[in-house]
């Protein structure tokens, strides 16, 4: 476990209530190494996203244990959890998720405001971040005139900006034309392997095995298929 | 962003414009009695407000200038009375007269060049009721009361809200007209000498004259107002509109706050789930709502000054004072940040496992 940041033992989760419920996670344990993209794969419903959202402390399972650097999160209170994102974790998502009103660098700004700095003392390390992942002459722009690949790029910054040790990213290159989609899964690749970071990436794309030194398959909510 | 701030614009809007009317109606009320220069009235027992006067009689005044303190007493005459129109249409007027030393500001004929000497027979009319009056050039020669009158010129800024114009003249005109005579009077207006408390002269006075009743210009402005404001149903049904629509401003203000919460709750989502806390979300939704209500506010405020004004052209007396706007603006802020604290209990409680949903 010494290069283990991230791992989940015997996890259960059930979402919905009744007659409504889905058992979404069944005694799951995995373990994501660190300088490593794990690739975690199944068919829609196989759980992929709700492992992603206990891994980021976002969801609590029923059952199971939940190690973030080392220290079990399991049973932590809400406001300790959000202090465990913000320091420890960062995302990615399918859909981006940046903020609209805000320019590509205001956007990583704010990941940094969120943890108390002020945006004066912080923007020439979001500039930083921006011009490494080729956006220099974007970094003014609003993500309604950025193209697909340019705003995952811009959300992977923000999500960088305050150096995590972990990033999960969620379905990073379903929103991105082939091409884009390569330069994305390279760049995450690099995060882990340069950075010594975890990465787990969840996603549908078969390209993406190429990138990842570990695939994890999912099926109803069950391991399907061990580390490669 | 634009749809809320124009949301609280439109209150804001609501808000300045019915207050402006229920300002206007305010000092309309009192316009009269605050454009003499007086510190104290006289008035008949029971008088509730300046227009509806009745009369007491005029050797008052001798009595009053007989007591120490008093520096003069001017004569008021308030009547209704039939106006003749150059086709031969009648009107009711309400017919004011003074005396010169009632106060410069008050509409009175003076012969040109003089305050104290005046036109014999000459009226003024405010220029908002010259049209309605038939006066189209002045001097023009009218009927009041059967008796010979003649339209002298026109005033700004005493035009009435009653339905009936106001009339100016001198006192003993207005008498004359109103069939009256010199020995009865409708209010006398006290100025008090330098040196002496006006307090304590409206005691004096009131113990030297028990038939009537004696008020500090202050109070009997305030007794008209309130007269208005709370025994008419005009007066009732402006304060009323002006209540309900400061009511409906503050409302929507804050519904319009909350839906654009509501609109922003992935937004939310999206802050917790990159680790903001509480305080942080709390924080960002009452900025939010403070950057909406400035937005709004101003252009409300904006939009509501040059609408007053337009409406000026048909209500006269509606009012705008310049610090109605802040008056109005401050509680609508205040209303943004109440209602972004409703907001924020929605925001801060948002799942932030709801990121991953397309």
């Amino acid at each position: 476990m010494s290069d283990c940041q991230l791992s989940v033992e015997g996890i259960n989760v059930t979402l919905g209530r009744g007659e409504a419920s889905v058992r979404a996670l069944r005694d799951v344990s995995l373990e994501f190494p660190a300088g490593a993209v794990t690739l975690v794969m199944g068919p829609s419903g196989s759980g992929k996203t709700t492992l992603l959202s206990v891994l980021g402390c976002l969801l609590k399972p029923q059952d199971g244990r939940v190690h973030v650097s080392g220290k079990e999160v399991t049973g932590l209170p809400e406001d300790e959890l959000t202090n465990i994102r913000r320091e420890q974790i960062g995302f990615v998502f399918q859909a981006f998720r940046l903020f609209d009103s805000l320019s590509a660098v205001d956007n990583v700004v704010l990941a940094m405001e969120i943890c108390g700095k002020k945006r004066q003392d912080v923007l020439p390390k979001a500039e930083e971040y921006l011009d490494n992942l080729g956006l220099s002459g974007k970094k003014h722009l609003k993500p309604e005139e950025m193209s697909g690949g340019e705003k995952q790029r811009v959300a992977i910054a923000r999500a960088l900006v305050r150096e995590p040790r972990i990033l999960l990213a969620d379905e990073p290159t379903a929103s991105l034309d082939s091409k884009s989609g390569e330069a994305i899964a390279q760049i995450l690749h690099d995060i882990a392997e340069v950075g010594e970071r975890t990465v787990v990436i969840v996603s549908h794309d078969e390209r993406l095995r190429g990138f990842a030194k570990n695939v994890i398959g999912l099926r109803d909510g069950k391991v399907d298929g061990g580390l490669n | 962003m634009v749809v809320t701030s124009l949301g609280v614009a439109f209150a804001v809007f609501l808000m300045i414009f019915q207050a402006s009317l229920l300002m206007g109606f305010l000092r309309a009320a009192g316009k009269l009695v605050n454009a003499t220069d007086s510190d104290i009235w006289i008035t008949p027992r029971g008088v509730v407000c300046f227009d509806f006067a009745s009369t007491m009689d005029g050797r008052l005044r001798d009595i009053a200038q007989g007591v120490p303190g008093v520096e003069s007493v001017s004569r008021v005459s308030v009547n209704f009375v039939s106006y003749r129109m150059p086709d031969g249409q009648q009107r009711i007027v309400v017919l004011i007269g003074a005396d010169p030393s009632v106060g410069p500001l008050f509409p009175l004929p003076y012969l040109r060049g003089s305050l104290h000497a005046m036109e014999p027979e000459a009226i003024l009319l405010d220029e908002t009721n010259a049209r309605e009056l038939e006066v189209f050039t002045t001097p023009q020669d009218v009927e009041i009361n059967g008796m010979r009158a003649h339209i002298a010129g026109t005033v700004t800024g005493f035009s009435s809200f009653l339905g009936s114009p106001y009339a100016f003249s001198s006192f003993e005109d207005a008498q004359r007209y109103s069939g009256l005579g010199n020995s009865k009077v409708a209010y006398l207006t006290v100025k008090v000498a330098k040196g002496y408390d006006v307090n304590a002269l409206r005691a004096k006075l009131a113990a030297k004259l028990p038939e009537v009743d004696v008020r500090t210009h202050g109070e009997f402005e305030h007794r008209s107002q309130l007269y208005w404001v709370g025994q008419t149903g005009a007066g009732a049904a402006i304060l009323t509109a002006a209540f309900l629509a400061f009511l409906i401003g503050l409302v929507l203000v804050s519904q319009t706050i909350y839906a654009t919460t509501l609109e922003r709750l992935e937004e939310f989502a999206t802050l917790k789930a990159l680790g903001a806390s509480k305080g942080f979300v709390a924080k960002i939704v009452v900025a939010q709502a403070l950057a909406f209500g400035v937005a709004g506010g101003t252009l409300g405020a904006l939009l509501a000054i040059p609408a007053v004004q337009f409406a000026q052209k048909g209500v006269a007396w509606i009012y705008l004072p310049v610090w109605l706007i802040p008056a109005v603006l401050v509680p609508a802020f205040a209303m943004c940040v109440l209602a972004s604290i409703v907001s924020i209990r929605t925001a801060v409680s948002v799942e932030p496992a709801r990121v991953f949903r397309v």
